[in-house]
């Protein structure tokens, strides 16, 4: 029998601040971390809001990468709670183990303009990885690219890896900074973003009436994810446990979900039946909910698909309608606050939500953030490319 | 039980141009997103599912891996640094480019639309990776089969020319090898095939390029159950 996967560390770097408790106080109390965009021009026709982290809003975007620096410092604060430290010179040379087997790091790498001398390219995708991979002193990285799923594919990869015996411990997450000019519009040019005239903080409204598009944002997060056998040798605290991972092809468009929700249903499926659960167990939904008018219509419909009677018995959360999108980070991000539930008891509202849509007619945790006995939370991300993953976590 | 390789594929073989193969095989819904850097995994993906159609696409899972990390499309003018400047090129992004270009600089294209054009809604993920890579998407693939989580997988490694790694989509033409893993009931237990596919790639892995040399030598090692080799 595979050998169960707990969570040993947590890190984040959001909208909401530089740490998971920052991050947890925004969601928490329905503060926004969506801000006017001030790096670049923006256009009557595109969007002109974004989520930014706090002391990067101002100013033009730096020539170093914000996605490493993000990444880095998540990484970092996930490593120290679970009291992993990189080798020595002296413990590298005597060939000691590595703390980390492998850091699984989401990300669709780092673009500027153009100039006549670069080609605008920051920093690519397998770099990043093994920044991450070298902070953590991980053997080896990898990197999932699976746009808005690509972080909870990371998460469930690790999953696997682990209870296939190929690794013990495994730094998992996604980071991403793509609030730039070549990304933002060309999500623009989709029509996938938030154009609605109102305040900054109102436009990432999942699940309401009004919403018209998902409002970028930048971010980090990770797991420490190791083997129940390997934390408890040496002596590390679970923060909760990776019950459950599903993972499915829409195979119906390439950025739009399907009407059905077939495939975020079979992903929720899976995920209850590889956590040998059923849907009573689910105390709560950590939806992807991105304020698009396509997603949290059939993200609901696929909800009431596989949960059935009890749909209606869940509170479901966005936490984009406080933090905004933030892309290959946003399922880390997501399975970061899925655990601080389940310790803390609290599931955080979703913020916006005045006039409900009756398309969308679940629990929703409107206005205040709500207690509750929290056994099991799951935690739903979908990404272009028809990609629809699902984790379920549970109490340590 | 144990895990049977039932087909191959391999772009290197196939002496046909491989926009022209893609192009015959699939429709132009789908084909519109494809081009230099996605023919080939596309291609890989499909003919190795078709030289061995075990199970139904709906349960089929279908992995990726690849070195190809590709840059923007190119724009038709250069940033002089200004607000001004980045100004032209952002509403050239916004309003005159066409959002299709940048689709196909999407790392995980090729899986998405081989999905759509096959049906396959199993498990999926793209790697952006290397050589060890290989090992990983193996070792979940066979955790799908063994979990249930899906009945057939493909495995399809692609990469371009290392000059090329970085370069807009169009213009980074890549080669790609598939092989297609079931799980035996037990009935006709043999040899598992995953144990000498990782035995390979993990010897592999250290001294190869990519992810691509890791299952060509995969497919060099093990023996193909059906005969399907295309």
């Amino acid at each position: 029998m595979a050998d169960r996967v707990v969570v040993t560390g947590i890190g984040a770097v959001t909208p909401g601040g530089w740490s998971v408790a920052d991050t947890w106080d925004t969601v928490v109390a329905g503060r926004s971390g969506v801000r006017p965009v001030e790096r670049f021009t923006t256009f009557a026709s595109s969007s002109r809001v974004a989520g930014m982290v706090p002391g990067r809003e101002t100013g033009p975007l730096p020539a170093h990468s914000l996605s490493v620096e993000y990444g880095e410092h998540a990484a970092r604060e996930a490593l120290a709670m679970a009291g992993l430290t990189a080798r020595s010179d002296v413990e590298r040379a005597e060939n000691l183990p590595a703390p980390v087997d492998l850091a699984i790091v989401a990300n669709h790498g780092e673009r500027r303009l153009p100039t006549a001398t670069s080609d605008g390219r920051v920093i690519g995708v397998r770099q990043i990885a093994a920044r991450i991979a070298e902070l953590a002193d991980a053997r080896t990285s990898s990197a999932p690219y699976g746009a808005c799923a690509g972080s909870a594919q990371a998460i469930g990869m690790a999953k696997r890896l682990i209870e296939a015996g190929r690794a013990d411990v495994v730094l998992a997450g996604g980071c991403d900074a793509l609030v730039t000019p070549f990304d933002f519009f060309s999500f623009s040019s989709l029509y996938v973003m938030s154009t609605r005239d109102c305040p900054p903080e109102q436009a990432s409204c999942p699940f309401d009436a009004r919403r018209d598009g998902f409002v970028l944002a930048e971010g980090a997060a990770f797991l420490v994810l190791e083997s129940w056998t390997h934390a408890v040798a040496r002596g590390a605290r679970a923060l909760a446990r990776l019950a459950g991972f599903g993972l499915r092809q829409n195979a119906y468009h390439m950025f739009a979900p399907p009407p059905d929700g077939l495939g975020p249903a079979n992903a929720m499926r899976d995920a209850l039946r590889d956590a040998e659960l059923t849907v009573t167990d689910v105390d709560h939904i950590n939806a992807h909910g991105t304020s698009t008018k396509d997603n949290d219509s059939s993200e609901t419909l696929a909800i009431r698909e596989v949960f059935g009677g009890h749909a209606d018995a869940v509170p479901v959360t966005s936490n984009k309608s406080q933090l905004g999108h933030t892309m290959g980070a946003c399922g880390a991000i997501e399975a970061v606050l899925s655990i601080q539930s389940l310790r803390t008891g609290l599931m955080p509202p979703t913020s916006n939500l005045d006039q409900p849509d009756p398309l969308c007619d679940l629990d929703c945790i409107p206005g205040q953030a709500r207690e509750g006995e929290l056994r099991y939370v799951l935690s739903n991300s979908f990404g272009f490319g028809g990609h629809s993953a699902s984790l379920v976590l549970g109490a340590a | 039980m144990s895990y049977r390789v039932n087909a191959v594929f391999d772009t290197a073989t196939d002496p046909a141009p491989i926009r022209d193969r893609v192009r015959g095989l699939t429709s132009r819904k789908i084909s519109r997103f494809l081009d230099a850097a996605s023919f080939a995994p596309f291609l890989a993906a499909m003919s190795c599912y078709r030289a061995d159609p075990a199970q139904p696409p709906e349960h089929v899972a279908l992995y990726t891996v690849g070195g190809w990390d590709g840059n923007m499309p190119d724009q038709p003018s250069q940033s002089d640094g200004s607000p001004d400047s980045d100004a032209l090129i952002s509403r050239h992004i916004l309003e005159e480019a066409n959002p299709v270009d940048w689709l196909r600089m999407l790392s995980n294209n090729p899986l998405c639309q081989v999905s759509i054009a096959e049906g396959f809604r199993g498990p999926n993920a793209h790697l952006v990776g290397g050589p060890d890579a290989l090992a990983q998407v193996l070792a979940v693939a066979a955790t799908d089969l063994r979990r249930g989580a899906a009945r057939q997988a493909i495995i399809v490694a692609y990469d371009t020319d290392r000059a090329d790694r970085g370069n807009p989509s169009g213009r980074a033409p890549t080669s790609a090898a598939a092989l297609s893993l079931v799980l035996d009931d037990g009935e006709n237990d043999g040899e598992d095939m995953v144990s000498r596919l990782f035995d390979v790639a993990e010897e592999m892995a250290p001294g190869a390029d990519s992810a691509l040399d890791v299952l060509r030598a995969c497919l060099a090692a093990v023996p193909v159950a059906s005969g399907a080799t295309t």
